[in-house]
């Protein structure tokens, strides 16, 4: 069970540092050779299961439905014309508000957990890290419906407030933005903390002591050495979630009534039951464009390297 | 000079079960340089630490220009640190980390920056401010971790070890650079280390410690040629000791008996007939000459001053040691006793050959066993 734990926990630092990696092939690319060779792996997989099927779902998103849902293989760019509708930029711009508020949620709840893990004494950080990580070990999808079981109107909440007398109606908690958000939040903590526990985790705390000697009061010394110095942690976290939180689909589904279908449901949507892989295409596609952008544009801003974002 | 600076009273501090310092008390005044000097473990940092605020005694109390500063987080003590490893803030640049303190006390902006450069000016980095601390040499990082600190014009500079990391040559030009820079600026120094000769060489005053306690305090000269304890005699500088019962005492001097030896020492108030002491002779104090070939003593006799101390014995060894050279020699009691010679005292000198050394008593040092 430990040894479980150890190598989940290996598992999760190994995937975290993969991403700035990513992140600096996408901005740089490197410099040396023998790093290429060393990559050759992991491009022909990359290759097979993400350039592949994105270059199919890229070609579908050109193409004509036909009557029965068939591909027709006419080139059109009516696709992403039809994103285009209002009705479509609304679901865009409220994913978009979802997965916002579902990061500043995340990091605001994050940061001092996360602090707090690297404060504890070395020898409980280990079990705490352990209670952080084991909810992976459950499916996502019946981890979100255990959030159905307490957020219905015949749920755990509303059944313990009616019992102390505090409420005398069941609140409507289900189905409502706020239940995708703790959802969405609670899904997703885990990819906030665990960057922001590592990088925290480094800080000298010498420095610390430095800023406190120079005159600066606590809340000083988080604005201008702890914060600045922890970047790397929060920039990762902040991308870890945002990324997933935007293209999510089952917590809104199970969580959210049909008035909160963000992007992720709409292209779920389009391929399962509409049947609309044209459409669906498009959307991927013009979502994925948004989300590297937006993405070089972030890390550009705070000035990384990949390097930085490591260690 | 007479103001008094920083007063620790009866400061101990216990980790659990280890007690880093013992009932230690201090005095430092207004612009002195006071060294604490000792060993690794034997309490220095813990002693610094707390009177920046970093710890908190377990007992005693620690007053700051007169006022207890017992309660006072660091960033409201009128004291800076220089720490052993700089602790630069590595995402600020050079000025950015020099103006820091200024900026924590709201000083308007643009006199930040002009005390701050001015501050590199002081340690010679002008130009360096726009750079990182990662961009910059030891003894460069050094160099900001001081004017970082002396910019604030604290009362009292701490200082850990700070030349701890550089190497023998950057070290003694630092030590020089710092000892003026504190000379100009009054400001109190509080330095620790763990190098004697850094200690003998910038003090005002140095405080020898080992094991949470203050073993000596007083000026270089005097932890020097005085040490009260063997454990000072040994550890500041090199020495030879001799460990004997006091036979005589008069008024020009004690005589000491080893089971082997006779020597003639200075009068020392503490010690009663009896007692068994050490005896401390420098290396650099003892003469050294070859012994008549006769081996006859009355050779000897009207060469030193009377009631001088005579050993004879054999050379060991002969070092070379640039200045000076370094001989080893085996007295009658089979005892090695350390000199120091200039090289052309020595020239003539072979291994293995009968020596006679002396020394006056008033160059050793007597202190109760
Ligand atoms: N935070 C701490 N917890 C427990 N023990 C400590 C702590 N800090 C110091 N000590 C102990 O207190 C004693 C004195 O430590 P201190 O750091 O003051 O020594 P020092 O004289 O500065 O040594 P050095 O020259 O190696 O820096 C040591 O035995 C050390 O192990
Ligand atoms: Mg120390």
């Amino acid at each position: 069970m430990t040894a479980g734990v150890g190598s989940g926990l290996t598992r999760a630092r190994a995937s975290l540092r993969r991403l700035p990696f990513l992140s600096r092939l996408m901005t740089r690319g490197s410099e040396n050779g023998r790093a290429y060779l060393l990559l050759a792996p992991t491009v022909f997989w990359l290759g097979l299961f993400l350039l592949v099927p994105l270059v199919l779902v890229a070609i579908t998103s050109l193409t004509v439905r036909g009557a029965y849902g068939e591909t027709v293989y006419r080139w059109t760019l009516a696709n992403y014309a039809r994103f285009f509708e209002p009705l479509y930029v609304q679901i865009l711009w409220r994913s978009l508000v979802v997965a916002f508020w579902t990061t500043a949620i995340c990091l605001a709840v994050g940061y001092p957990f996360a602090y707090f893990l690297a404060q504890v004494p070395r020898r409980h950080r280990g079990t705490l890290l352990m209670l952080v990580i084991v909810p992976f070990w459950t499916n996502f999808l019946i981890r979100t419906y255990a959030w159905v079981v307490i957020l219905r109107t015949t749920g755990v909440i509303n059944t313990v407030l009616q019992a102390l007398g505090l409420i005398s109606e069941p609140l409507s908690l289900l189905y409502t933005p706020g239940a995708v958000l703790v959802g969405m939040v609670y899904g997703f903590l885990p990819f906030m903390v665990l960057p922001l526990y590592t990088s925290i985790e480094k800080l000298d705390h010498s420095l610390l002591e430095a800023s406190s000697d120079l005159g600066a009061p606590p809340w000083r010394t988080f604005l201008r050495v702890t914060l600045p110095m922890t970047m790397p942690g929060v920039v990762a976290g902040t991308i870890l979630v945002f990324i997933p939180a935007l293209g999510m689909f089952v917590v809104p589904d199970l969580l959210g009534g049909a008035r909160t279908m963000l992007i992720g449901n709409l292209i779920q949507n389009q391929f399962l039951t509409a049947r609309n892989w044209q459409f669906g295409s498009a959307a991927s596609i013009i979502l994925m464009a948004l989300v590297t952008v937006g993405l070089m544009a972030y890390a550009r801003s705070f000035g990384f390297e990949g390097e930085e974002l490591v260690g | 000079m007479d103001a008094i600076m920083i007063q620790l009273a009866g400061v101990t501090k216990a980790f659990g079960e280890t007690v880093a310092v013992r009932n230690l008390n201090l005095t430092v005044f207004r612009g002195e340089f006071l060294t604490l000097l000792g060993p690794s473990g034997c309490g220095k940092t813990t002693t610094l630490r707390m009177i920046a605020g970093f710890e908190k005694p377990t007992e005693g109390e620690i007053l700051l220009d007169g006022q207890p500063v017992e309660g006072l987080p660091p960033y409201r003590r009128d004291v800076n640190t220089v720490f052993q490893h700089y602790a630069l803030f590595p995402h600020m640049t050079v000025l950015e980390n020099v103006a820091f303190g200024l900026a924590m006390k709201h000083v308007p902006r643009e006199e930040a920056r002009r005390r701050a450069l001015e501050a590199l000016e002081m340690v010679q980095l002008a130009g360096f401010e726009g750079r990182r601390p990662r961009q910059l040499s030891g003894g460069q990082q050094q160099r900001v971790a001081v004017a970082r600190a002396i910019v604030n014009r604290p009362k009292v500079l701490l200082l850990d070890e700070p030349l701890g990391a550089l190497d023998l040559k950057l070290r003694k030009q630092m030590q020089v650079e710092l000892k003026h820079l504190q000379q100009r600026l009054g400001i109190t120094f509080i330095y620790v280390t763990h190098d004697q000769e850094e200690a003998l060489t910038m003090s005002d005053r140095i405080a020898v410690m080992s094991g949470g306690v203050i073993e000596q305090l007083g000026t270089s000269e005097e932890i020097y040629h005085r040490p009260r304890t063997r454990f000072v005699a040994d550890f500041i500088g090199e020495t030879n000791l001799f460990t004997g019962q006091v036979v005589a005492l008069s008024a020009s001097g004690l005589t000491v008996e080893t089971p082997a030896l006779r020597l003639t020492v200075p009068a020392t108030p503490e010690v009663s007939a009896g007692a068994l002491v050490h005896v401390s002779v420098r290396p650099e104090a003892i003469r050294v000459r070859p012994e008549d070939a006769s081996g006859s003593h009355g050779a000897l006799v009207g060469a030193g001053t009377v009631g001088s101390n005579r050993l004879s014995g054999r050379l060991l060894e002969k070092t070379f040691i640039g200045a000076a050279t370094r001989l080893v020699v085996e007295v009658d009691a089979g005892q090695l006793v350390t000199v120091q010679t200039h090289n052309g005292d020595s020239h003539s000198l072979r291994q293995g050959s009968p020596v006679t050394l002396t020394w006056e008593p008033e160059d050793s040092a007597v202190m109760v066993a």
